[in-house]
């Protein structure tokens, strides 16, 4: 849905443009771009290649549409929105669990012995377990904050909401994730 | 508390942490490049609308003449096809006419394949008036197809002899009377019962354990004319009887 509103905001856009066939410095774009759409995607999804694959998609719908790329105001939220939809998208078609252990493995220190690294992936898979039961508002609210790199402002352009319900959003999420882990994730 | 909020910010920085493979930019442009080389066609048709507004113009001349040139074509095409049929004309020989306007006293011509053409027919001897006279377009399919249907027809290929038939067939041919008397039902029948009277007529009449007149008549008889030869024959059978003891 949310490519869809994108692509109509490009069809919109396209109406508008004066200048028609402007070329696009794909390489520049990759460059500047990519390190902050890979996280994004990454936030969503926990696994690297799917990530990967993601920013690749969103790339190649910049191609697509290079030549509504003039009427686009602000390009870094307006790939960040492509990508947060594609690893949306993707998200529902693979198996999340399995990326979710082994990401939550990844997060353990590697010095640790062998019973506390073990209760420590199990508190790291407890806590995303949590996360991705949270209200779909406050959890994509939440997966973006991860990325700092983003403003309040640009997470409401890329949410499609208001700064102020971002912030409630984003202070809801952070209590009730804290609530239910402290419960044992039986809230 | 503290745990709960230490495992949420270390899953957040994590998240925030992660770091792309190396050589992922390269790779996302060349593979982005590849599927644009690729997928230009779908492109193409996203574009279509600002393409046509720039290329307005020299594209309705264009397709100006190539509609032109169809058309041009297609007048070609619709003034050969009354031809095409003479390509496949066929003569047909004693037959009733099948075209309804041509005379039913002129006999058309039914030639092999091939034989319809010109070269062919010249080769033949057959002058061009000849074959014009001779021959009768037929032009559409009904008049073929009523062709087809009048040709004469060829009887089918025999069947082979079944088992019982080839049987038959070498009984007949040794021509015994009797046995082909006896294939006939009635035939036998009749032959059966006659027997069956017969025997019944010879031995039905006479009391079992006593002779018939036939045979009290024919035994004495027999008697009679072989008793004097036995007397005669006697010393004749007379070495036979002592030569068995030797043996």
């Amino acid at each position: 849905m949310g490519i869809m509103a994108s692509i109509g905001e490009c069809g919109l856009a396209l109406s508008a443009m004066e200048s028609i066939g402007s070329e696009v410095d794909l390489t520049a774009l990759v460059e500047t771009h990519s390190a902050l759409l890979f996280r994004v995607a990454y936030s969503v999804l926990r696994s690297r290649t799917e990530a990967e694959d993601v920013v690749q998609d969103a790339f190649v719908r910049v191609i697509e549409h290079r030549l509504s790329l003039p009427g686009v105001r602000d390009m870094r939220v307006w790939l960040v929105r492509i990508t947060w939809n594609l690893a949306i998208d993707r998200r529902r078609r693979v198996r999340p669990e399995q990326m979710d252990a082994a990401f939550a493995e990844s997060l353990v220190a590697r010095n640790l012995p062998a019973d506390e690294a073990v209760d420590e992936a199990r508190r790291m898979t407890a806590v995303l377990r949590e996360m991705e039961r949270l209200p779909k508002g406050e959890r994509h609210v939440l997966l973006l904050s991860a990325v700092e790199e983003l403003e309040t402002a640009e997470m409401a352009k890329v949410l499609g909401r208001s700064e102020s319900a971002v912030r409630a959003l984003l202070f809801r999420a952070r209590t009730r994730l804290r609530q239910r882990l402290e419960k044992g994730g039986k809230a | 508390m503290e745990n709960s909020e230490k495992a949420i910010e270390k899953v957040l920085a994590g998240l925030r942490d992660a770091e792309a493979s190396v050589g992922m930019e390269r790779r996302i442009v060349e593979a982005v490049q590849e599927r644009a080389a690729v997928g230009s066609g779908l492109g193409l048709v996203r574009w279509l609308p600002i393409w046509w507004e720039t290329q307005r113009v020299g594209w309705i001349a264009g397709a100006g003449a190539v509609a032109v040139f169809a058309a041009v074509a297609m007048l070609y095409m619709v003034r050969r096809a009354p031809d095409l049929p003479k390509r496949h004309l066929v003569a047909v020989e004693g037959m009733p006419s099948a075209s309804s306007k041509g005379d039913a006293g002129n006999a058309q011509r039914v030639t092999p394949a091939g034989m319809g053409r010109p070269e062919v027919q010249e080769r033949l001897g057959l002058s061009r008036p000849a074959r014009r006279a001779r021959e009768r377009v037929v032009d559409d399919g009904d008049a073929v197809a009523l062709i087809e249907m009048r040709a004469a027809s060829h009887p089918a290929p025999p069947m082979p002899l079944t088992e019982q038939e080839r049987l038959l067939l070498r009984i007949a041919h040794k021509g015994d009377p009797v046995e082909l008397a006896m294939l006939d039902p009635m035939q036998r029948a009749a032959r059966n019962a006659e027997e069956q009277t017969e025997f019944q007529r010879f031995f039905g009449a006479a009391p079992i354990g006593q002779p018939t007149t036939g045979e009290s008549m024919t035994e004495p008889s027999t008697a009679s004319t072989t008793e004097q030869p036995t007397t005669e024959q006697s010393p004749a059978k007379q070495p036979a009887t002592e030569q068995s003891p030797t043996r």
